[in-house]
């Protein structure tokens, strides 16, 4: 098991967020080669803002109304209890959602001021702006280690960098390489469940999205990979604005710099993690974290 | 912190537009390929309807001569008083199909039982695969088989059975050589693979719990199966016989060589000759080309033969879903009685009665000892009668290996059968003429030019179809889910599927070799066409249930990665799905290649080694067709050649498949 040496303690960045310069890991940072293929994002966040966004499936409205900020090279965790429609919100901000029959959505998703939804935007192209890690560890099964997470640049036929060296990067970025890089060629689906989920973390940074929503990326996992993947968040979102849907509250706390709490389609509360687990404004939010109902 | 993520927007958003302009995603093929592929789905439909008003155009003239009553149930079909009346002929197809129906379900069923309950567990591969063997295998082998080994073997025992119970109406008389019943008793083996491997599935959904209920209650293995298994899988052993039904109504080539062809009337008794819808258009088509009325009158078989099959295959359907059903049914109540008692309701006590297997057995039996005696003559006999349905495969199989061995060569394969043997007795069979020249002592040659005619025809109508039908599959997975269109197609391809071979090659017959397409009247490409109609329903039936196999995970995988939909389903869903797409389509052709009605309606007479496929063309089932029904025992030793040949080729279809299915990497 590889561990990090830079690997933020999670407290620091929780209170704190943005003080500690942004940065890749360090891996990554030291790296000379790798550092020449990477376009210059450092400092230039992206945010997500929603408008009165509504979620239909067919005639069910499971989203209902909702007006949320999710600030750049933050991590802005979601709870609420099942069906509350945390899932389905973050499946409308990169369009997922309509890819159910009689799905729709309602209301504005502006990535960086501009309308997801807007006529003529191409689906396609916003999927790769906003990437996404699924609840279960998802590695394509006909393909490699490699192909997996090359695969997003390969389908989009991207040729002005260098596959290996955008693999490496994607891996060290998820925290795999070390344990992969010998076996770059077995098949993804070979790996261990927290490896292959953390393969799909590298298969999502791997096309440099501005945005990755997680929908609920650990309920599959062991506890110790679990905590692989919550420091692999943190460091992250250096470099990306992560929305994390989880159904683990301590999670919430651990991980998210802001938190947002659902119930029944509405937004209900949106604070400072600290705040929101320790005084909310709403009584729901204090009933649901102190655990009175789920 | 608030400030520092507050970023110039403008900036950013003038960025992003940039790059969604710029960005080329491919997207712009995605309708592109909906429509393509919706246009291949509704190609089904065009087949299909042009299919139907061709048959219905083309029967018409008898339809109106006679009348639909009177042409189905009167009984004088006489072609060369140019009557027609398909009485007789209905009569011949209820008969077999009856006579198949009585000795092959209880068999078959017996089988079932005796693998899912009795048998030791290593027999019960070497047993399932056995019979899987014998589904296998071409009709015409089976023909070739109850022609010249089992017909005159049992003629023996047919008289004497005549003779003793000749006091039961229509037993009795003198037995013909081919006759309803060795008929029915072929299409019995023929059915037995199908209706043993559906009841077998049935059988193994039944719970154990409810098994191991009864046997706690004290219940002989027997009174187990009785109380449990047989009860509970009754639907889908009815449904298995009735699809084994559908296949017996439709059976051709081993009817065509076993019924003898009599069509004037019924016969008098179950071992006279007679014919049956799909008989009489084998074996007339030829004769007809000249009286348009025979025609017509052979397409409206043709007609009745795909509207009886069409019901059959939709009744056991019914069966085999409502099977399926009451598995789920018996889920949801016993989740709905769980959540009734945990919200502290008791249950009622009728219902859970009701869901107690009732063993009524012991009940009946009072001394344990008469029981047992029950339990071991019931096993005794189901395992006996798999023996029974064993018998004829290891039979046919060595018959196969002695004499079709025997007939194998070097020579065998790399020469032509000579123009005499094969055309004479062609001409013979099919055109009426007399002109059966003595081929005793003459060298007859091999089947070379048979068995580049079956691959040509074959390949050509694999190359073409197998694309489509996956496309077709595609479509109905990836966008037909859920519409009215792609319920419509799916419901078209099950119609499809139960369409009769024959039937397919008299539609080829009349669409495409009587108006001489292509310049000339018979062609090994039309041959594929048939063929092509034949596997394209198989085709997609066997891949639309690996692609649901096909994770969605994966497709939401690759979309959330920017990928348009048509390279996710081209580069994510097909890959994964591949070793079951190659199984089903190794499947469809290994089925495909041993088919003989469509082919003699449509590849013609040739002998000749002829590789334009726009031209007669000699096929294996047509060799064997033509070699079988011809008097010389060279001859006949040439049709065991040639099914070995034929079954050795089906077979290693199948096996690659089976190894294609093996590397598939979802379970």
């Amino acid at each position: 098991m590889s561990t990090d040496p830079q690997t933020p303690t999670r407290d620091t960045s929780i209170a704190d967020g943005v003080e500690t310069p942004l940065q890749t890991p360090a891996s990554i940072a030291a790296d000379p080669a790798t550092k020449a293929a990477r376009p210059a994002v450092t400092g230039t966040g992206h945010e997500v803002t929603l408008k009165n966004v509504k979620s239909f499936y067919g005639d069910n409205m499971a989203v209902k109304g909702v007006d949320l900020e999710y600030r750049a090279n933050q991590v802005t965790a979601m709870i609420g209890p099942s069906g509350c429609g945390k899932s389905t919100l973050l499946r409308s901000i990169n369009r997922m959602h309509e890819e159910i029959p009689g799905a729709r959505v309602e209301g504005e998703i502006l990535l960086d001021g501009v309308d997801i939804n807007a006529t003529g935007t191409d689906v396609v192209a916003i999927r790769r702006m906003i990437g996404m890690v699924f609840q279960r560890p998802n590695p394509f099964p006909t393909m490699s280690i490699r192909e997996n997470v090359a695969a997003g640049l390969k389908f989009n036929k991207v040729k002005d960098v260098d596959h290996d060296e955008r693999v490496e990067w994607a891996l060290r970025g998820a925290g795999l390489w070390d344990e992969v890089k010998d076996r770059l060629n077995a098949p993804g689906v070979g790996l261990s469940g927290g490896q292959q989920q953390r393969l799909c973390i590298a298969r999502t940074i791997a096309i440099k999205p501005d945005v990755i929503l997680m929908d609920e990326p650990c309920s599959a996992l062991d506890p110790i990979a679990t905590l692989k993947v919550e420091e692999l968040i943190q460091e992250l979102k250096q470099e990306f604005t992560i929305v994390l849907v989880t159904h683990n509250m301590q999670q919430a706390a651990r991980v998210g710099d802001r938190t947002a709490f659902m119930y029944l389609g509405d937004l209900v509360e949106v604070d400072e993690t600290s705040k929101i687990f320790t005084n909310p404004s709403d009584t729901r939010t204090e009933e649901y974290v102190s655990g009175k109902f789920s | 912190m608030e400030s520092s993520t507050v970023k110039a927007p403008t900036d950013a958003g003038a960025r992003l537009r940039d790059h969604l302009a710029r960005t080329k995603t491919g997207s712009w093929l995605d309708p592109w390929v909906k429509g393509a592929l919706t246009a291949l789905a509704g190609l089904i439909f065009v087949l299909l309807a042009y299919f139907l008003i061709k048959l219905f155009v083309e029967a018409r003239p008898v339809f109106a001569a006679y009348g639909v009553l009177d042409f189905v149930f009167k009984v004088d079909w006489l072609p060369s008083q140019d009557t027609y009346g398909a009485g007789a002929l209905v009569a011949g197809t209820v008969i077999t199909s009856i006579v198949a129906l009585i000795i092959g379900v209880p068999v078959a069923v017996a089988t079932a039982l005796f693998v899912t309950e009795l048998a030791p567990v290593k027999l019960r591969g070497l047993i399932s695969g056995t019979l899987e063997l014998l589904a296998a295998v071409p009709s015409v082998v089976y023909g070739l088989w109850g022609f010249l080994f089992l017909a005159p073997k049992i003629k023996g025992i047919e008289q004497w059975f005549a003779d003793t119970f000749s006091f039961i109406p229509f037993i009795g008389g003198e037995v013909s050589a081919a006759n309803y019943f060795i008929t029915g008793l072929i299409l019995a083996i023929m059915i037995i693979p199908i209706v043993s491997a559906i009841s077998r599935e049935v059988m193994a959904t039944v719970p154990a719990d409810q098994k191991e209920a009864a046997l706690a209650l004290g219940a002989t293995r027997w009174e187990m199966i009785r109380s449990t298994v047989l009860p509970y899988s009754r639907a889908g052993i009815v449904g298995g016989s009735m699809l084994g039904l559908g296949r017996a109504l439709g059976e051709t080539i081993a009817v065509a060589i076993l019924i003898g062809g009599a069509t004037s009337g019924v016969g008098d008794s179950l071992f006279s000759q007679g014919s049956t819808l799909a008989s009489v258009i084998a074996l007339e088509f030829q004769e007809a080309t000249a009286s348009p009325e025979h025609r017509a009158a052979l397409i409206g078989a043709g007609l009745l033969l795909f509207a009886v099959t069409l019901v059959i295959n939709a009744v056991a359907r019914g069966y085999i879903s409502r099977a399926e059903s009451r598995l789920v049914r018996a889920e949801k109540d016993a989740k709905k009685a769980a959540a009734a008692s945990a919200a502290g309701e008791a249950p009622k006590g009728p219902s859970l009665m009701s869901r107690v297997p009732r063993p009524h057995l012991p009940e009946l039996v009072t001394s344990l000892s008469g029981r047992k005696r029950v339990d071991s003559i019931a096993r005794g006999s189901v395992g006996f009668l798999t023996g029974v349905a064993l018998l004829p495969l290891v039979a046919l199989l060595a018959f196969l290996v002695i004499r079709g061995g025997g007939a194998i060569s070097w020579d065998f394969f790399t020469t032509d059968p000579t123009g005499a043997a094969g055309a004479v007795s062609n001409a013979n069979r099919f055109l009426g003429g007399d002109a059966a020249a003595s081929t005793a002592g003459q060298d007859l040659g091999g089947i070379r030019s048979a068995i580049v005619g079956s691959l040509e025809v074959v390949g050509l109508a694999a190359v073409v179809v197998v694309p489509i039908g996956i496309a077709v599959a595609v479509y109905l997975v990836e966008y037909g889910q859920g519409t009215w269109f792609g319920g419509f197609v799916r419901y078209l391809v099950d119609v499809m599927t139960g369409v009769p071979s024959v039937v397919f090659g008299l539609f080829v017959y009349i669409s495409l070799v009587v108006s001489q397409v292509g310049g000339v009247p018979f062609a090994g490409w039309k041959a594929s066409v048939a063929l092509g109609l034949l596997m394209l329903p198989i085709v997609i039936n066997s891949s639309l249930p690996v692609l649901r196999l096909v994770p969605s995970a994966l497709r939401e995988a690759a979309l959330a990665l920017g990928v348009p939909r048509w390279k996710v389903i081209l580069r994510i869903v097909l890959p994964t799905a591949l070793p079951g797409l190659v199984t089903g389509a190794l499947l469809a052709i290994a089925r495909a290649a041993g088919e003989t009605a469509p082919i003699i309606f449509t590849a013609g007479v040739a002998t000749a080694l002829v590789g334009d496929p726009n031209g007669p063309l000699n096929t294996l089932p047509a060799q064997i067709y033509a070699d079988v029904t011809a008097s010389s025992s060279a001859q006949h030793d040439r049709a065991w050649g040639a099914a070995l040949t034929l079954v050795v080729l089906i077979l290693l279809l199948s096996l690659v498949a089976r190894l294609a299915q093996r590397r598939s990497r979802i379970s």
